[in-house]
């Protein structure tokens, strides 16, 4: 079923229809349709936002080891990686426009920008980012090995620099001290790492399955199982960073920040927390990876999948922990222990139909194009691989 | 320029929300909406327990947080002290929001996060904002900081008064007598 191309476009279609109602209940209902509130503003979809601009920074970054530092055994990811990249970042970008209450207002970050606000450098480096991995996409379908590398380079650095600026939209937040500091544009950076090498391990199993092809079949298992040992790294980073940050928040009681961490540990979110975060983020993938034959393809697809839920959950820890904790500005007044919040169908909807949206586009792009990567040997970079100069006689 | 400020002495303040509803009139204000609202503090137990009052709303920071982080500028500090919305400029990201350390903002049917903007109609036409003139027991006293023989000045020279959330670098222009 899984390997079956009529099967996803089903459930990528099922998907979007329920996007689009989620959508069109949010764009007449506005913000009644939404989990948020005056003290909780940023709600589900800014979580769903940051997944998916995680995860095309991750598939550039992931990307960049093969492409850009000449890792041989990821260079072949080159092209997937980075149409993955394109389209998880215009499926951000339409989670985001939805969370915006007047999407068409953005004209006046061109008009009367404020280069204080980490929101107008976000707007401005990501749209400089995507222009610029469009350019190397071009440049990689066409095997252009020296251009698609200046732009895979020029990629690497504006991908880092969009990143760990929207890390800096949480962290230059000194009202919420869960959130203030570098921590976040650090942290951001890392954790799309794994976001990458999961996405990536997970989109190549899937299309070595589908594409029956010997080439394809041996290769993507390679990659597939070179993927899981960068998940191993990069799965240890997080758990890392997860523990000094709890360390940090249990530590003192810095009003916003420990309370913020208790919510995790021992409130409203430790179920999710515990369950999803820990668990299916970061524990179970790494006992199925380290585990003898861990990095079977199917076993490092499964981590590969465990991760991605465990990271979206992390996304959604991050933006409500961060603002559950009541303010405090007139100190030792009478407020809820914790500010409400939900998820509507409308954004499970929204968020859900990115997704489709994002399978849809990533099996048109492999029915448009040819994904293979030619191998990028000094003074050949013009020699195409065998398939593209059998598919070019074709 | 003027430069505005407010003193409140929230010793005097009974509870009545008056102040709430007259915001909510004068900016025609959605069923308990309001720019102002009342913190209730529990101090002591019974039977010597007693209740203290805050009035809290937009602090018309000189440092704004919300301006500093709006992407378009549409929040902005006037040269008379009050920080102003231009709501055609805002993009609702709600960036201003989750900067602002007092919970000021309110989202409005528009989604646009409004806020009190001491009612600079009123002032133009030489009057105290909505809620200063409403209060029966003078609570809230609005006034020229700038101008040494100003009631507000006056009154802050009779009393020791403090601010809310100073060590978030706000610098708010709102000022409160502090209780005896
Ligand atoms: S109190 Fe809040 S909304 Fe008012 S100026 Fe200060 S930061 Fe902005």
């Amino acid at each position: 079923m899984l390997t079956n191309h009529k099967f996803w476009y089903a459930v990528s279609g099922a998907l979007i229809l329920f996007g689009a109602a989620g959508a069109l209940n949010i764009i007449i209902h506005g913000e009644h349709s939404m989990g948020t509130s005056n003290y909780v503003p940023w709600g589900a979809l800014i979580a769903g936002y940051v997944f998916f601009v995680v995860s095309s920074t991750g598939l550039s970054l992931v990307a960049a080891l093969g492409h850009v530092f000449h890792m041989k055994r990821f260079e072949p990811l080159a092209k997937r990686a980075v149409l993955g990249s394109i389209i998880t970042l215009l499926m951000g970008f339409i989670v985001i426009g939805l969370e915006l209450g007047s999407p068409f207002s953005m004209i006046h970050i061109l008009f009367s920008p404020n280069f204080q606000s980490a929101i107008f450098w976000m707007g401005l480096l990501y749209g400089i980012y995507l222009v610029l991995l469009v350019f190397e996409f071009i440049f990689l379908l066409k095997d252009d090995h020296k251009k698609s590398r200046l732009f895979g380079i020029l990629v690497l650095i504006s991908a880092i620099a969009a990143h760990s600026n929207l890390g800096a939209v949480f962290g230059f937040l000194v009202a919420r001290s869960y959130w203030t500091g570098p921590y976040m544009s650090i942290y951001f950076i890392l954790s799309a790492l794994l976001s990458g090498a999961a996405l990536l391990a997970f989109m190549y199993f899937l299309v070595s399955k589908v594409k029956r092809t010997e080439d394809m079949q041996v290769e993507g298992s390679h990659i597939v199982s070179h993927l899981g040992k960068l998940m191993v790294l990069f799965l240890s980073i997080t758990v890392f960073f997860t523990v000094w940050k709890i360390l940090t928040g249990v530590y003192g009681a810095v009003p916003g920040k420990h309370d913020g961490i208790m919510a995790l540990l021992a409130g409203p979110l430790s179920f999710q927390f515990y369950f999803f975060e820990l668990g299916f983020g970061m524990i179970i993938p790494l006992l199925i990876l380290t585990l003898p034959g861990g990095f079977k393809p199917a076993r490092v697809f499964a981590a590969a999948a465990f991760a991605l839920v465990g990271i979206f959950v992390m996304r959604i820890d991050l933006v409500f922990a961060g603002q559950m904790i009541p303010l405090e500005p007139v100190k030792g007044a009478l407020l809820p222990q914790f500010r409400d919040w939900t998820i509507t169908w409308a954004e499970w909807g929204v968020m859900a139909g990115a997704i489709g949206g994002a399978v849809l586009l990533y099996l048109m792009g492999e029915r448009k194009w040819n994904l293979e990567t030619a191998p990028h040997e000094e003074g050949e970079d013009e020699k195409a691989p065998v398939s593209v100069q059998l598919a070019k006689k074709a | 320029m003027a430069r505005y400020g407010l003193l409140i002495d929230a010793s005097k303040c009974t509870g009545c929300h008056a102040c709430s509803i007259a915001c909510s009139m004068y900016n025609e204000l959605e069923e308990e909406v309001t720019y102002n609202r009342l913190e209730f503090i529990e101090r002591g137990k019974y039977p010597n327990a007693v209740m203290e009052i805050v009035p809290l709303q937009c602090m018309h920071c000189d440092n704004p947080p919300c301006a500093t982080v709006c992407p378009t500028n549409a929040t902005f500090k006037r040269e008379d002290g009050i920080v102003s919305i231009d709501e055609n400029k805002c993009i609702g990201c709600k960036y201003c929001m989750t900067a602002c350390p007092y919970d000021a903002r309110q989202l409005n049917e528009s989604r646009i996060p409004e806020k009190c903007r001491w009612c600079p109609e009123m002032l133009e036409a030489g009057k105290q904002p909505a809620c200063s003139s409403t209060c029966m027991n003078e609570v809230r006293l609005f006034g020229k900081l700038d101008d040494p023989d100003s009631e507000i000045n006056k009154k802050m020279a009779q009393h020791e008064v403090s601010q809310l959330v100073t060590e978030k670098g706000t610098k708010p222009r709102i000022y409160y007598i502090k209780r005896k």
